[in-house]
This record gives C-alpha cells, sequence and structure tokens, in this order.
C-alpha cells in the first residue's frame, strides 16, 4: 500500500497543488472512500461484529466441510462453557437433555426387565400346577417364553383418566377420561395432584429432581405419575398396570415436551394450544382390559385328570420334541461343510451356533426332514471353507460348470476329471481349477478333447481318400466330382478343427504313377498329378498353406501289370500329419 | 378458556376460605389444610368477554404451629393476601408472607385484602398499619366475607392484573 501510494502520489509542484487535489479526487475519489469506509469497518468492533455475524454461519459451513480442524480448535472453548454451564445450573443440561436421554435409559431398562423375565422364567420352569400346563400350552403354541404368558395373564388394568399439568402452576394443560370416570373438576384434582406432590417433596425433604411417582389406594386404583421438566402426566390406572406402561407414558410425555417445548416454557394460563395433545390421550386410553381366566367349575378329579392328560401331553411333546431335535442334530453333524458349535433351548426356540461353507447343504432342509418347523430355530452361522473332498467337488462343479459329458470327482485332493469336453472347456477348466479350495491338484488324463477326436477322425478320413487318373494324365478321371467334393469338405474341416485346437496340421498331396513307361517320366507325372489336385482345390478356394505335394516312390516295374491293378496305381493319396508330425 | 393460578395466603383465620366460599366451588374439604396445607378451588370470572378460570391455592394460615409452604406458591400468576382488620398482628404476618413470597416467586400481580370490615366494633387496624404492607401500586381492598362486600372487586382486579401480565 506505502509503495503504491508513494509511486503513484509523487510531490505535486506547489503552484499546481489544488488544481493536482481536484483532479485527484475526480480520478481516486470513490476507490478513496470506498476504502475508507472498509477502514471504518473493520477499526469500529461493533461493525465488525455485524459484518462477521453475517458471514459467520457460511464460513463455520465452510470450514466444518472442509476439515475437522474448526472443531478441534473450538473444543477446549466449549468443553469449557458446558462445564461452566453445568457447575451454575445442571437443571437447564438435564431439561434440555431429557428428551433425548429417556430412549437411552429406557433400553437400558428393557434389557435388565429381559433379563429379569429370563431368570423368572427359569423359577417358574420348576412350578408344575393345572393353570401352569395351560399357559405352558400357550406359550408352546404361540413360541413366547413362558414367563411372558403368566406375565400376560396377570395384567388386569384400565387407565381410566390421563392429565396432563403444567408442572409448576399445577393448572391442566389437556386431559382424557373413560365415559365412567370423567373427574369431577379435572382443574382442581389437577391443582391438587401437583399440591400433594409439593407436600411429599417438603414433607420427606426430597430434592428437586426426585418427584413422586405413584400411589396406590385399597380400591385397587393407582395414580402414576410421570414428571418432565415443564409437565406432569398423571395417569389414573384401575388395577394391576403392566410395567411397560411405565415406559409408554414417559415415552409419550417426552414426545409432548418435544413438540411443545417453546409453549410449555412460555405458559401463560392459555391451555388452548395443548387441545392437540387430547387425541395422544384419548388414544393411551384404548388400553384393553384382561379379563381374568374364568374360574374352571369342573369338579376336581375333572380338573386333575385333565391336569394329567395335559401333562402327559406335555411331557409326550417335550420327549418327541427332543427327539426330533437330537435327530436333527444327528443329521446336521453328518452333513460335510457345517459344524455344529452350540446347540441350546431359550424359551420356546432352538438356538444353534456354529460354521458353514457356503456350498454346503442348507440345513433349514435338514430341519423338514427331521419334522421341526423352522421357524422354531434361530440359527447363527459363520463362513468357512470345508477341504473334504466331496465339498471341494461340489465346489469345483460350481466353478466349473462340466457338460454331462465330464464325470468329476475329487480324490484326496485331486480332481480327477473323465470323460469329453470341447477343447475350450478344458482349457478354462486347465486355467481354473487351480484356484479352487480343496483341490490340490488337476488330473485330466482321462479327459478327451472332442474337437481333437473330430481331428483325429478327419486325418482318417483324408488318408482313405483317393483320386484316380487316367494313363499318363495329369488330371484326375471324370466322373470324380463327389469325391472331389468330400477331399475339399474334409480338408476345410480339417483345418478349421487344426485352428481351433491349436494343434498344427499339414496335408500331403501324395502323387502315384504306375511302373510302365520311362521313370523320369513317370516321376514328373506323379508331381504333376498332385499338383494338379492342389489347384483344383485352389480353384476351389481351399487354403492350401498347410497343404503340400509329393510323389510317391514308383513300384518296381515287376509288379503286376493287368489293367485294373495297373489303374489302381495312378491315383492320388492323401497323407495327413498332426502335431509335431506336421513340423518334421 | 385462560386458567390463572391465584395463591390465597394470610394468618391463620384472617377468613381466606369464608372469603371465598360464597363464590366459589371445592370438591376437597376442610380437612387438606391440616394435612397437605392447601386446598385448591376454582373461581370463573369474565373480564371484557374473556372468560378466565381462577384457580385458587387456598394455603393454609400461617401461625405459631405452621408456616405456609412456599413450594405452593410456583407458579402462581397472582397472590391474594388477606389481612384479618381485627387482628393487627396479621399485618404483620402478612407482610413477611409477602418478602418470602416475592423471594420465592418473583414480583407476581399482588391484590391486599382487609378482610371482616363488617365488624367495624372490633377493628383494629388503622391506615398507617397498612402502609408496611401496601406499596403505591398495590390495590387493597376492605372486604366482608359475611356481606360479600368488595369480594368479587378484589379477585377481579387481580384477574385483570394477570391477565395484563406479558
Amino acid at each position: 500500500m506505502t509503495d503504491f501510494a508513494s509511486k503513484a502520489d509523487p510531490a505535486p509542484p506547489p503552484d499546481n497543488l489544488d488544481q493536482w487535489r481536484q483532479l485527484r479526487s475526480l480520478i481516486v475519489g470513490p476507490e478513496r472512500e470506498h476504502i475508507e469506509a472498509v477502514q471504518a469497518l473493520l477499526d469500529d468492533p461493533v461493525l465488525h461484529a455485524e459484518s462477521i455475524s453475517t458471514a459467520l454461519p457460511d464460513a463455520i459451513t465452510l470450514a466444518s466441510e472442509r476439515s475437522d480442524r474448526l472443531a478441534e480448535a473450538l473444543q477446549p472453548s466449549i468443553d469449557g462453557a458446558l462445564r461452566a454451564s453445568v457447575r451454575r445450573d445442571p437443571a437447564a443440561i438435564a431439561d434440555a437433555i431429557f428428551p433425548a436421554l429417556g430412549p437411552g435409559i429406557r433400553k437400558a431398562v428393557t434389557a435388565a426387565i429381559t433379563r429379569m423375565v429370563q431368570s423368572l422364567n427359569r423359577v417358574l420352569t420348576e412350578g408344575l400346577s393345572l393353570r401352569s400346563l395351560r399357559w405352558r400350552w400357550q406359550a408352546w403354541i404361540s413360541h413366547r417364553p413362558y414367563a411372558e404368558i403368566v406375565l400376560l395373564h396377570h395384567l388386569v388394568y384400565r387407565i381410566e383418566q390421563l392429565l396432563l399439568i403444567h408442572r409448576s402452576s399445577g393448572i391442566l394443560l389437556a386431559k382424557a377420561a373413560t365415559e365412567s370416570t370423567e373427574p369431577r373438576d379435572p382443574d382442581q384434582v389437577a391443582g391438587m395432584l401437583t399440591a400433594i406432590q409439593d407436600f411429599v417433596r417438603d414433607a420427606f425433604g426430597t430434592s428437586e429432581g426426585e418427584v413422586m411417582h405413584a400411589f396406590e389406594t385399597d380400591a385397587g386404583q393407582a395414580v402414576w405419575i410421570e414428571t418432565g421438566p415443564e409437565a406432569t402426566l398423571a395417569a389414573v390406572i384401575r388395577g394391576t398396570p403392566p410395567l411397560h406402561l411405565r415406559a409408554q407414558l414417559q415415552k409419550m410425555l417426552e414426545e409432548i415436551h418435544l413438540l411443545f417445548r417453546r409453549k410449555l416454557d412460555t405458559f401463560d394460563g392459555d391451555p388452548s394450544p395443548f387441545r392437540l395433545v387430547q387425541p395422544k390421550l384419548e388414544e393411551a386410553l384404548s388400553f384393553e382390559i384382561r379379563d381374568p381366566a374364568p374360574r374352571s367349575r369342573a369338579p376336581a378329579w375333572i380338573a386333575a385328570s385333565a391336569g394329567v392328560l395335559a401333562a402327559v401331553t406335555w411331557i409326550s411333546m417335550t420327549i418327541g420334541e427332543h427327539r426330533r431335535w437330537n435327530h436333527f442334530l444327528e443329521l446336521v453333524r453328518a452333513e460335510p461343510g457345517i459344524v455344529v458349535l452350540e446347540a441350546d433351548k431359550r424359551g420356546a426356540t432352538w438356538e444353534l451356533t456354529g460354521l458353514r461353507d457356503p456350498i454346503s447343504r442348507d440345513p433349514a432342509v435338514l430341519l423338514d426332514r427331521a419334522g421341526i418347523p423352522r421357524e422354531a430355530v434361530t440359527a447363527t452361522w459363520s463362513t468357512y471353507f470345508a477341504a473334504d473332498d466331496d465339498l471341494a467337488a461340489r465346489r469345483a462343479t460350481a466353478r466349473l460348470h462340466p457338460p454331462e459329458s465330464v464325470a468329476l470327482e475329487v480324490v484326496k485332493g485331486t480332481l480327477m476329471l473323465s470323460g469329453s469336453a470341447t477343447h475350450d472347456w478344458i482349457a478354462r477348466a486347465r486355467r481354473d481349477a487351480g484356484s479352487i479350495v480343496g483341490v490340490d491338484a488337476i488330473d485330466f488324463e482321462r479327459l478327451e478333447d472332442t474337437q481333437a477326436r473330430a481331428l483325429e477322425h478327419v486325418r482318417q478320413s483324408l488318408e482313405r481318400s483317393v483320386l484316380y487318373f487316367e494313363r499318363a494324365r495329369g488330371q484326375p478321371s471324370p466322373g470324380q466330382e463327389d469325391a472331389i467334393d468330400t477331399i475339399e469338405t474334409l480338408v476345410r474341416e480339417a483345418q478349421q478343427l487344426s485352428r481351433h485346437t491349436g494343434v498344427p496340421l499339414r496335408i500331403v498331396i501324395v502323387g502315384h504313377a504306375d511302373p510302365t513307361g520311362a521313370r523320369d517320366f513317370n516321376h514328373e507325372l506323379s508331381n504333376r498329378r498332385a499338383l494338379s489336385v492342389l489347384r483344383l482345390l485352389e480353384t476351389r478356394g481351399v487354403d492350401t498353406t498347410s497343404v503340400s505335394v509329393s510323389q510317391a516312390a514308383l513300384p518296381a516295374s515287376s509288379s503286376p501289370s493287368a489293367a485294373t491293378e495297373l489303374a489302381a496305381l495312378r491315383k492320388v493319396t492323401f497323407s495327413v500329419l498332426l502335431g509335431n508330425q506336421s513340423r518334421s | 378458556m385462560i386458567k390463572k393460578k391465584i395463591c390465597l395466603i394470610g394468618a391463620f383465620a384472617a377468613g381466606k376460605t369464608s372469603l371465598v366460599q360464597r363464590h366459589v366451588h371445592s370438591i376437597f374439604s376442610a380437612r387438606y389444610y391440616t394435612t397437605v396445607g392447601v386446598r385448591i378451588e376454582k373461581k370463573q370470572l369474565q373480564i371484557d368477554e374473556q372468560d378466565i378460570s381462577l384457580i385458587l391455592w387456598d394455603l393454609h394460615g400461617e401461625d405459631d404451629f405452621q408456616s405456609v409452604q412456599m413450594s405452593y406458591l410456583k407458579g402462581a400468576s397472582g397472590l391474594l393476601f388477606v389481612v384479618d382488620g381485627t387482628r393487627r398482628g396479621t399485618v404483620e404476618i402478612a407482610a413477611k408472607l409477602r418478602d418470602r413470597a416475592r423471594s420465592a416467586v418473583g414480583p407476581v400481580p399482588t391484590v391486599i385484602a382487609v378482610n371482616k370490615v363488617d365488624l367495624d366494633r372490633l377493628w383494629e387496624i388503622r391506615a398507617r398499619d397498612l402502609d408496611t404492607l401496601a406499596e403505591d401500586d398495590t390495590p387493597l381492598f376492605f372486604t366482608s366475607a359475611k356481606t360479600g362486600e368488595s369480594v368479587d372487586p378484589a379477585f377481579r382486579e387481580l384477574a385483570k392484573l394477570t391477565l395484563n401480565r406479558p
């Protein structure tokens, strides 16, 4: 800035000072004003703070997106502020986290209750009575723990009234009541309930956070009170309410706090916003009354007989169940690829833990075979790969997808393949079989390549093929078109199979001549005959790069000289060389 | 309908209950005073076409044996102090209670009822006695539970004050 100013603002001659100033204000006036405004903004803490306050939210968002540095930098300050706040007013923090705290605590309590029910289950298992047998039956058919059924039978209750009360003033915010139990004056009841809570707190010297949760009457009525930071929910209940009802009331109160936090904070006597809570309260009244099981009026002996019958049935069913289960365990233990680590009965369900190879048979099939309903068993399997030959063979089958013509087995870790398959499949199998778990070696000896076999067939057919010639002629005798067609086809097939299988191929057209006439002439004639067949194939479009010509050794002149025998010697034959032979 | 919590406070036997007995209705018996120390009553009014329900917390009177539980004042929108015009000592008690109430709930609309105005021959309180209790802006009513004189205006005034509160 300073350098720029010194260069841009040289000392003006004194006589032109005014003009120069005028000129300068014209040129840089607006920018100077702007700079001054910016400087003023930076110098004034109030304006500066205001300016930062508009940019701060975006700046924080950007900084948070880029890295955690901002959070790390702020952490000590936030920690300190939070500690100071908690020291000054612990209730404020407690109130703020109240809606979030409830679900966590409830979860812990639920777990504790579940454990309690389980231990209760063990105790109850010891007891045996006609009623317990009936409930046990019910537990069995409903797949629920026996203890839960027992508890359900004891739950006979009805919520008669629900009052939502502003905590500090005791003013009724909303209420719901069953038709016959409308309170005489809910406003006064709400006030009195609040007063009684205050009374208990004062009388017994409990602290602000400790509140009365319930009181009961001899007439089987109870009032359960759930207290939140700003509101209290009182439930007038007849009978024996279940424990989970307390959690439901807590949840409802937490929801009300979440939804109406502001209205509750600023409540000044107008309960009209809370009429929205009314349906929620009425819904909560709809808990059904569970009628107690009617007492049996049957004579004692009928009850006793029924008891004995039930006991016998139950025992036989239990025995049957155990037998089926043991049978299933035998099956599953014999099954390759499944290792049972733990098998135990919890309540009405069996629990199974173990290791299972993904390729092994689905244990549910074994359950069906043992006659155990699938839903009666909870199984937890960890994956492992078994090295058994049988499973390795299954894995190989799943991996290689062999055609029906291939038989596959694994013997002591060696994958044995037999039968026949295409050259491509064999090549793929050679490539993939090495990576199959449980396969250490591969034996392809007994596996035939179908295309190599076809090539061999073509070779044999071609080597049996003959074209005949007139005496002293280099062109095949007429009337042999079919034979020539066949030869052309065989040559083409041989070439195609060679390409496919990768087996090198060489076809040699061998010219022959009868022994009559000059030897040199016959030698040349043999060569001409072979060449003429080569040209013939070429004219038919056959690729002759793998085709060559040769002459057969001339027969000795002492050979038979009958006309037919001589004609049979005037010919062209084919020699097919495969693999290494073709290169020799 | 707007609802306001109002606390009735005063010395023992200052006539708080009698003051409201003619106009209010309670479902709770008088035994609550001696047990819980409070009885809830309700009085309904109409102020400028606005229905208002005063939930009255009628607190057991302060005496040598029992003191008013200040926790009952929590959340109150208005306080009605009752003084027995025939017992000068009740003014002092009311003043003490007012100070305690203020420290418990802060400044809330307040009305003072000097009761038993019908018993003029037994009247003990003079104007200067009330100076310690009634501040400049605190409305003061001379009431008679027996004749009903000024009882309703006292409640109406308190109701108006609570409604004007922000």
